[in-house]
């Protein structure tokens, strides 16, 4: 064996101790400049937001953008369950003002859709808390049933499910909801809709119609009554707290870890309008994007099919939009105007991108608008004037497409995981 | 080469001297007569076979040949159960794709430890793309080691939890062959052979492997569809190796080729059942899993040399894998809203609340896809990968006087590579049948993650009388590549370098001739992937161990306290975790766990006791506690962590786990049994994801082995797995409650000539 000496060995020991001792990591990268969206920090505005007072930006839109938006909700809905209770002793009376008391009751029905469809770009908080399940409750499309409705209709009206008394609170949320309110306000017949007589109420198509639309529109108030329940705990629920916790984002009171995490929770609701008004309202319909009958245009993917209601939504979810973006606002040069995000742009040096910004939303309301002006409904629209929902499709997209770069490249924020890349 | 040179720095000397580390100086320092010993076991293996206490520090457990073939075992899970300190989360119930984790790391997809086939990274990708979802056959292996605590700083890049090791069949030193037919429930039978021999230095080996199964999960509908009608899988094996042994003087040199193959088709799913479901038939699949299917092939180059003298020992490999697999399986529905979309993790976690019941009836087959949002996305995630490079390991042993060195070096040069092509189809649930919805394919992710990597390390190992001290460093050189490939997104790429040097420290000190007591520490490392941001950090822990060893040749005990103190424990989105986040189009996204603290105790001893003259009974205890704790509190939206308050403990880590074996041998039979407890294990650590508060519960599992041999006609063998057929949840992920193997009988033949 090599003999080794007692320096050799120290050596060795001591390039040992010292490689033990020397550790460390480092790591250099680039990337191109699509690399996760371009959101890499460097390419955000990042430090440029703190002369903004976002602090004030929270308060503003809790107080003058989402409570009234919610509060006026309720006011909706209860006028709405007054109008349903009002149609519905009609139709159990045969009264001679029953064709105006149920247009009434649409109506009413209408005006609620109208505010909730601003707040579908407003879920914040309560609604997107127990996976949305106040938001599903108040209103579930895409996911409705109306052969689920038709059966509650049924159990409704035997006063129990399977021997325990019936509790719409307990009954799953496409049985309710302006989407189950829809159909009994505007379906058609009174026959049911399911595809299969056995899970209809036994000989539902059977009994006389009279029979049938008074059992219908007796569950019709009992799901006005819930929504209005639902719409009350909403506010109750911003008012009792949410509104605090919100608007003191960063402190120790607050879930929310910083401001940005705030604004960023508010952002997030925006981006409805890409996924979900874009995508499945318009470009799924006309067949711009893939759908339930395979790419061509499809009716049966139209929201508010029953009351046509689907042009006044889509206008309806831009105004939201406006209100967010404005600060309770549909124009910049309204009086009423408060603190949105046009001001966070201006803050950061923005100003052209938040006028740009404001012009094609503006563009986009106008075209949902002016469809309507003719009559035109969007069943009418898909199948006969599809170029019109194009058009309207990429006034949305040019309102998207601007949304997505703002918020990321001027205002630092993440976009939600949908409408992260490309959906087109 | 001279014969007597050959026999004594045989084969098997080199071989376990090869990738090295203790094993070198526990051969060398062995004297003449246990290198005969050795001469006779296999080749390319870490750990030695002695009798003597061993003297490294650092938890090592070997797995022999003699001891696999007492249950003849196929699952990996099941051989690991008598190795302490070893976290498992079943899938499959034939551990088709272990999750294998070591002190606490996640056993996902085996991802977080090194998992080598004969000292040679294995797993697909093992820099770029960890997930083991190639995992070698293990009825073929003819031993298994484990390795946790510092003497991991040599098998990187994993270095946080250990190394597995599994060693094929060595070329035999003379003619010899097998064959092994096997029968089993659910349609399983197996057909093993091997024939191989050496002649004047040059051996051959050729070993074929086909095991098959019809599954022990019925498929809803599945008769009526167009998808293979059960839940079984097919796989097969072949390897050949060719080796050349020659030398001149005291140095002797080894060189051997290994060729491999191997491939599988599984009807296997990502989805489970709800509780309720799998109160009522544990067994059942849902009608939406018609359409899954594993399938995959496995090509493998390996070249060895080795050149040793009596001091030094070098081995060289050469080695290339390719891997190219497709997996389709149900992913979830399309997204309508995010209001409205749900996970099926969140569907089978709660079928009955809100809007998961329409989902669920749709699954179930129940409810007909009328609308978009009640159509499936079938995944078939298509990946192409290579893993290959050269390494080379050195050992040098220097004495003086009661002073020894034994100094190991090694090098790796090494490139992987992930390329994947995602799509997903649209499916439609027409009469509980899986049907096309329409022809459109999209295209989920089309991209490359490719790693460069140079890996070094030295080590010496300095003895003085009874003490043994180790001092060694590993450093890890990564330059890596992400590269979108989908049209428009050329810009869309990432490089990196990384570099760190990870130490690691232990001494052995021997209190008798069969106890001794050891301590270590060193630091623990699993690099991100080339697709991550520099933010996201590199997982890193600081690990340390205290322990005891005795061995008096015939009883064996191991106790080891360990503690690891994770600076960051890292995650990554997959869809074996659960669906929410790759759905979102976050596969592969990583997660900062922050600070954790995983602590625990591992124990083993094993003996024999003497019933007759002729008649022994072997048994052996392993027993494993585990604590762990997050140290800061932290919301994630990372499926098994949820909202996490300081306190709150890692998932899938159960707090106690026992293994008592023990049997009746013979010289001709041989009667065993093993019994395992795994305490009850969360499925998610916080709050606020669909597992949360949710736990699997503690259960037992008994199987049963018994085998005779008739000497020059072959052996018989019969085993029943889980004799008591216990029925336990193992785990909701992917998606829903997933059943353990029901009781499942077995009978073999085996001949050797």
């Amino acid at each position: 064996m090599k003999h080794i000496s007692k320096s050799t060995l120290l050596t060795l020991v001591t390039t040992s101790t010292l490689l033990v001792s020397g550790c460390g990591e480092s790591t250099s990268s680039s990337a191109g400049e699509s690399f996760n969206q371009g959101s890499d920090s460097s390419n955000s505005g990042g430090d440029q937001t703190l002369v903004f007072d976002k602090a004030t930006f929270l308060s503003d839109i809790t107080d003058h953008v989402l409570i009234p938006t919610y509060k006026s909700f309720e006011s909706l809905a209860m006028e709405q369950a007054q109008a349903i209770n009002t149609f519905c002793a009609a139709q159990i009376s045969n009264s001679a003002e029953l064709t105006a008391q149920k247009e009434s009751a649409q109506m009413s029905w209408r005006q609620a859709m109208n505010q909730w469809q601003q707040i579908e770009v407003m879920q914040v908080g309560p609604l997107t808390s127990d996976s949305n399940a106040l938001r599903n409750k108040i209103y579930s499309w895409p996911v409705t049933n109306q052969c689920a409705v038709d059966q509650d209709v049924g159990h409704y009206e035997n006063g129990s499910i399977n021997g325990a008394a019936y509790d719409i609170t307990r009954r799953t949320e496409t049985r309710k909801g302006l989407d189950a309110l829809e159909y009994l306000l505007f379906a058609p017949n009174a026959n049911h809709s399911c595809s299969n007589a056995s899970l209809a109420p036994s000989g539902w198509n059977d009994r006389p119609e009279s029979e049938r639309l008074v059992a219908r529109c007796e569950f019709a108030v009992e799901v006005a009554n819930d929504l209005v329940i639902n719409a009350s705990s909403l506010v109750s629920q911003w008012q009792d707290g949410y509104a605090a916790n919100i608007k003191s984002a960063g402190s120790q009171s607050s879930d929310f870890g910083s401001q940005e995490e705030a604004i960023n929770h508010i952002s997030d609701a925006i981006f409805y309008i890409d996924s979900v008004t874009k995508d499945a309202k318009v470009a799924a319909p006309v067949g711009l994007k893939d759908n339930s009958c395979g790419s061509a245009a499809c009716i049966a993917d139209i929201e508010s099919n029953m009351s046509n209601n689907a042009l006044a939504n889509v206008e309806n979810n831009l105004v939201g939009l406006s209100k967010l973006f404005l600060g309770n606002a549909v124009d910049a040069a309204d009086e009423d105007k408060k603190i949105g995000f046009d001001d966070f742009l201006v803050a950061v040096d923005a100003g052209d991108e938040a006028d740009q910004m404001i012009a094609k939303l503006i563009a986009a309301i106008e075209i949902s608008q002016a469809l309507q002006a003719q009559g035109t409904t969007m069943q009418d629209a898909v199948q006969n004037n599809p170029q019109s929902v194009q058009e309207l499709h990429q006034n949305i997209k040019n309102v998207t497409d601007e949304l997505k770069s703002v918020f990321i490249s001027n205002l630092a924020l993440q976009l939600p995981a949908t409408s992260a890349g490309d959906n087109d | 080469m001279s014969k007597s040179i050959s026999n004594q720095f045989s084969v098997s000397k080199v071989a376990s001297s090869i990738l090295i580390a203790f094993s070198a100086f526990a051969v060398n320092a062995q004297d003449s007569g246990e290198k005969q010993e050795d001469d006779t076991i296999e080749h390319i293996q870490i750990i030695s076979h002695t009798t003597k206490l061993r003297t490294e520090a650092g938890s090592a457990t070997l797995i022999d040949e003699m001891e696999l073939e007492k249950f003849e075992y196929d699952d990996i899970h099941r051989i690991l159960a008598n190795v302490p300190g070893v976290n498992i989360r079943q899938e499959d119930g034939y551990g088709l794709r272990p999750n294998i984790g070591f002190r606490g790391v996640t056993p996902e997809r085996s991802k977080k430890i090194s998992i080598m086939e004969d000292g040679v990274l294995i797993g697909p990708a093992p820099y770029s793309a960890p997930a083991a979802y190639y995992f070698p056959t293990v009825s073929r292996m003819t031993a298994v080691e484990v390795f946790k605590g510092p003497s991991a700083i040599k098998h990187g890049p994993n270095t946080v939890a250990g190394a597995l090791n599994m060693n094929t069949r060595s070329v035999p030193s003379s003619n010899e062959g097998m064959i092994d037919i096997g029968l089993g429930s659910d349609a399983y039978s197996k057909l093993h052979a091997y024939y191989g021999g050496e002649s004047q230095g040059v051996g051959y080996l050729v070993e074929g492997l086909h095991t098959q199964a019809d599954g022990f999960k019925e498929i809803d509908n599945a008769s009526m569809s167009s998808f293979d009608p059960d839940s079984g899988f097919d796989k097969n094996d072949l390897m050949t190796k060719f080796s050349y042994e020659f030398g001149s003087g005291n140095v002797s040199q080894f060189l051997e080729l290994k060729l491999a193959y191997a491939d599988e088709t599984s009807n296997e799913t990502y989805l489970g059942l709800t509780d309720n479901d799998f109160e009522n038939n544990p067994y059942r699949r849902y009608a939406a899993t018609q359409v899954g299917l594993m399938d995959w092939e496995h090509k493998q180059f390996q070249l060895t040399h080795n050149i040793s003298s009596e001091s030094v020992s070098i081995t060289t490999r050469l080695y290339h894998n390719d891997f190219t697999r497709a997996w389709r399986k149900v992913n979830g529905f399309r997204s309508a809203s995010p209001a409205t979309d749900r996970s099926l993790q969140e569907v089978l976690a709660a079928p009955e609340e809100g809007l998961n019941q329409e989902y669920y009836q749709v699954l179930t087959g129940q409810k007909d896809s009328e609308s978009l949002f009640e159509q499936l996305l079938v995944g078939t995630n298509d990946r192409d990968y290579y893993s290959q490079g050269v390494q080379s390991d050195a050992s040098y042993v220097i004495s003086d006087g009661d002073l020894q060195h034994v100094i190991e070096t090694g090098v790796r040069f090494h490139k992987d590579e992930i390329t994947r092509n995602h799509f997903e189809d649209v499916y439609a649930m027409t009469q509980a049948v899986m049907t096309r919805a329409s022809n459109d394919r999209e295209f989920t992710s089309q991209n490359y993650e490719r790693s460069t990597a140079t890996s070094v390390y030295a080590q010496d190992t300095i003895k003085w009388k009874s003490l043994e001290v180790t001092a060694g460093v590993r450093g890890e050189f990564v330059d890596s590549k992400y590269q979108n490939l989908k049209a428009g997104f050329e810009s869309d790429w990432l490089t990196k370098t990384t570099r760190i040097w990870l130490p690691g420290v232990s001494a052995f000190y021997q209190l008798s001739d069969h106890a001794g007591i050891f301590a270590g520490a060193h630091e623990g490392y699993v690099p991100t992937s080339p697709k991550q941001a520099p933010e996201v950090l590199p997982e890193s822990s600081t690990n340390f161990e205290l322990g005891g060893r005795f061995n008096n040749g015939t009883t064996k005990a191991e106790l080891v306290a360990f503690f690891n103190d994770f600076e960051n424990l890292k995650e990554s989105c997959s869809f074996s975790t659960s669906a929410s986040c790759a759905n979102a189009g976050r596969v592969d996204e990583e997660y900062n766990g922050g600070q954790v603290d995983v602590y625990g105790l591992e124990a083993s001893v094993s003996s024999q006791l003497s019933l007759t003259d002729t008649i022994d009974i072997p048994w052996a205890v392993t027993y494993t506690h585990t604590g762990s704790e997050f140290k800061q509190a932290l919301n994630s939206t990372f499926e098994l962590w949820g909202d996490i308050a300081v306190g709150d403990e890692v998932p899938y880590l159960p707090d106690n786990q026992l293994t008592v074996s023990f049997g009746l041998a013979s010289n001709d039979w041989q009667v065993s049994m093993m019994v395992k407890y795994v305490g009850e294990m969360q499925e998610a650590a916080g709050a606020n994801v669909s597992l949360s508060g949710v736990s699997t519960k503690a259960h037992t599992v008994v199987d049963l082995a018994a085998s005779y041999d008739f000497a020059d006609y072959g052996s018989i063998y019969a085993k029943v797995d889980n004799i008591t057929d216990e029925v336990a949840v193992v785990s909701r992920r992917p998606f829903g409650a997933r059943p353990s193997k029901p009781q499942q009988l077995f009978v073999g033949y085996k001949y050797r000539f």
